[in-house]
């Protein structure tokens, strides 16, 4: 039998079938409907969680601090040794004028180690020097990178005196500066030696003296992987320190997308279950009122493979039927719930609902599963009867 | 005629198991069919006139003795092999038509065709067309069976029946739905398909089949006897 004839002979008896084709279209439509619902808004929100979380740097620090108020070196030691922990440095800052011969401008300059650079830029293979500066660009200037400027500072001569000094510096790199908790805005990063140099010099003391016995007011440690923060940090409380860090109150969004996931989730499975089911329905009702063609048919040649195949013509035009409905639907109700949903502004973020590729071919790949898996046991039923059992029942 | 049978059929039985009883429907049958003729076989409801014809279609398998076919025992083949014999030698007709029903009278007649790859659309159109005409159905071609008579119906399926060129007719009460006039059409039918040496097993209550029949056989308790 040729491939075009089952397609004809299938589509005649689909065409037969008639208004009972409309309740499992309507139903596994329906649950496909709320399945591309669902994935949207849970690819959405994970979207978001990793726009807002996981692509940004900034949830990345945590800020540890100990109970008495100060932090050592060796306190920064065991930090480090925190599985997960990438660096650990401790807070350094100091408020410079930075001025070449066009301009002056202020910042915080904060003091960073070498091998944490690539958390606060996006330059590849960038290494800190002695005076190198990435320069906050948000912050109003002219300068641009390579420029040669100069950092003026405050030394301390006696008690409550200074002297405001000058030291070369150049422009490395300009800097989208990341979000620290309870760092001003103008951060500005350089060495962490360079950072303390200025310190030192602040204090009246050299950089040896300064460094004999530092206390810090607190460490920053990072974590790369944003799902090992929270595991790092809670470490890090256990060990007796406490921990300030962004992620502590983003926790909740990704839960929040687990429970739509896994409530959608179930609902989804019952509404295909009961596709399944109307599906199963429908085929046997349909077949059992042709036991007596199916006779003949078998009487006169036809073989039980070729009747799997033409029955399953059948099942496969009520899928692709229900797969263009479904995608249809969901691409207009997506469409809908999307405006509403962000006209109601109840989130920071923007949903964005629509429909993958990927999620189109699992929609297909869905449907077929539940009607082929529905549609099975009817058919080979219908297929493998006695015909002399049909012919003498008829 | 040839001596040689298209179908035979030697010491041929048929028992069921009915709540650990054997029940023996046909004993011991002997039958042959040759080219060109009508073979009738009468009885009372219950002798085993059905199941006899299920064996001689290869519907059923025995449970005793031979089947030949075309000169070859077939009691041993599949499924398969005996479903690919139907298609090539065999055509059925029985007393309630089973006409596809969303299918046209002509694409009725062309369905034992689909099973030909090598025949076209058109050329299945046509063979269905000239078979409607053969049995004064002409004008019905693009009807659907709801639209049709019983006798309309009974002569779509023989030439359902007929579009394979099949070698034998097996039917079963095939005049048991019909009015006078559409029986002695079908009868017209069969003594044309005599004339094209296709040999037939009729299985009927209708005794109008004694006249035309070649060899004529009563079958009581599942035991054959030849009458005529």
């Amino acid at each position: 039998m040729k491939t075009t004839d089952y397609y004809s002979l299938g589509f005649k008896n689909f065409q037969r079938n008639g208004k009972k084709n409309i309740a499992p279209i309507i139903i596994i439509t329906v649950g496909i409907l709320l399945f591309n619902i669902i994935t949207s808004f849970f690819t959405s929100i994970t979207s978001s969680v990793n726009e807002t979380v996981v692509d940004n740097s900034s949830l990345k620090f945590i800020h540890v601090s100990s109970v008495d108020g100060d932090m050592k070196d060796t306190d920064l030691e065991k930090l480090k040794n925190v599985e997960g922990v990438h660096s650990v440095f401790p807070r350094t800052e100091s408020f410079i004028g930075i001025e070449n011969n066009k301009e002056k401008i202020t910042t915080t300059l904060i003091g960073i180690p070498d091998n944490s650079i690539q958390y606060f830029t996006d330059e590849k293979n960038l290494s800190l020097s002695d005076n190198g500066i990435l320069l906050n660009k948000n912050i109003e200037s002219s300068l641009e990178k390579g420029d040669p400027t100069k950092i003026s500072y405050t030394v301390k001569v006696k008690e409550n005196e200074g002297i405001r000094k000058e030291l070369n510096a150049t422009i490395q790199s300009k800097i989208e500066p990341p979000y620290l908790i309870s760092f001003p805005e103008d951060i500005s990063v350089a060495s962490i030696e360079l950072v303390q140099t200025l310190n030192a010099g602040f204090l009246g003391l050299t950089l040896e003296e300064y460094l004999q016995n530092p206390r810090y007011q607190e460490a920053i440690a990072i974590v790369p992987d944003i799902n090992a923060v929270n595991e790092a940090a809670n470490q890090f409380d256990e060990m007796g320190y406490m921990t300030n860090y962004s992620l502590k109150a983003s926790k909740s969004i990704p839960v929040i997308a687990k429970i739509i996931g896994s409530v959608g989730g179930i609902l989804v499975i019952v509404l295909l279950v009961f596709a399944g089911t109307s599906i199963a329905s429908i085929i046997n009702q349909s077949l059992r009122s042709r036991y007596g063609e199916i006779g003949i048919m078998r009487a006169i040649g036809f073989k039980q493979k070729q009747l799997i195949k033409l029955f399953t013509v059948e099942v496969t035009i009520i899928s692709i039927i229900s797969f263009f409905l479904s995608i249809l639907l969901s691409f207009i109700a997506l469409k809908v719930i999307e405006q509403y949903v962000n006209n109601l502004g109840f989130a920071d973020y923007t949903f964005i609902l629509s429909i993958s590729a990927y999620q189109a071919l699992a929609s297909l790949a869905v449907i077929f599963l539940v009607s082929f898996l529905a549609s099975a046991y009817p058919i080979k039923k219908a297929s493998s009867i006695q015909v002399t059992d049909i012919l003498k029942g008829a | 005629m040839t001596n040689k049978p298209l179908m035979s059929v030697k010491k041929l039985s048929k028992n069921y198991k009915l709540n650990e009883q054997d029940i023996s429907i046909l004993r011991n049958v002997d039958l042959e069919i040759h080219e060109g003729e009508l073979n009738v076989i009468m009885g009372p409801s219950g002798s085993g006139k059905s199941t006899l014809l299920s064996m001689m279609g290869l519907l059923d398998l025995p449970s005793g003795g031979e089947v030949q076919l075309m000169g070859k025992e077939i009691s041993s083949y599949s499924h398969e092999n005996l479903t690919d014999l139907r298609a090539e030698f065999l055509g059925f007709v029985f007393q309630d038509y089973h006409l596809v029903p969303n299918l046209s009278a002509q694409e009725n007649v062309s369905l034992p065709l689909l099973l030909n790859k090598e025949m076209t659309k058109k050329e299945r159109e046509e063979h269905s067309q000239k078979l409607l005409q053969s049995v004064g159905l002409s004008h019905r071609c693009s009807h659907f069976p709801s639209s049709l008579s019983g006798g309309e119906k009974q002569r779509v399926a023989i030439a359902r029946a007929l579009s394979n060129q099949p070698r034998i007719i097996l039917a079963d009460e095939p005049t048991g739905n019909v009015d006078t006039e559409t029986e002695l059409k079908i009868i017209e039918i069969f003594q044309q398909l005599k004339k094209q040496k296709v040999g037939m097993l009729i299985v009927t209550h209708n005794e109008i089949f004694k006249q035309y029949a070649d060899h004529l056989y009563t079958l009581n308790q599942g035991e054959l006897e030849k009458v005529v």
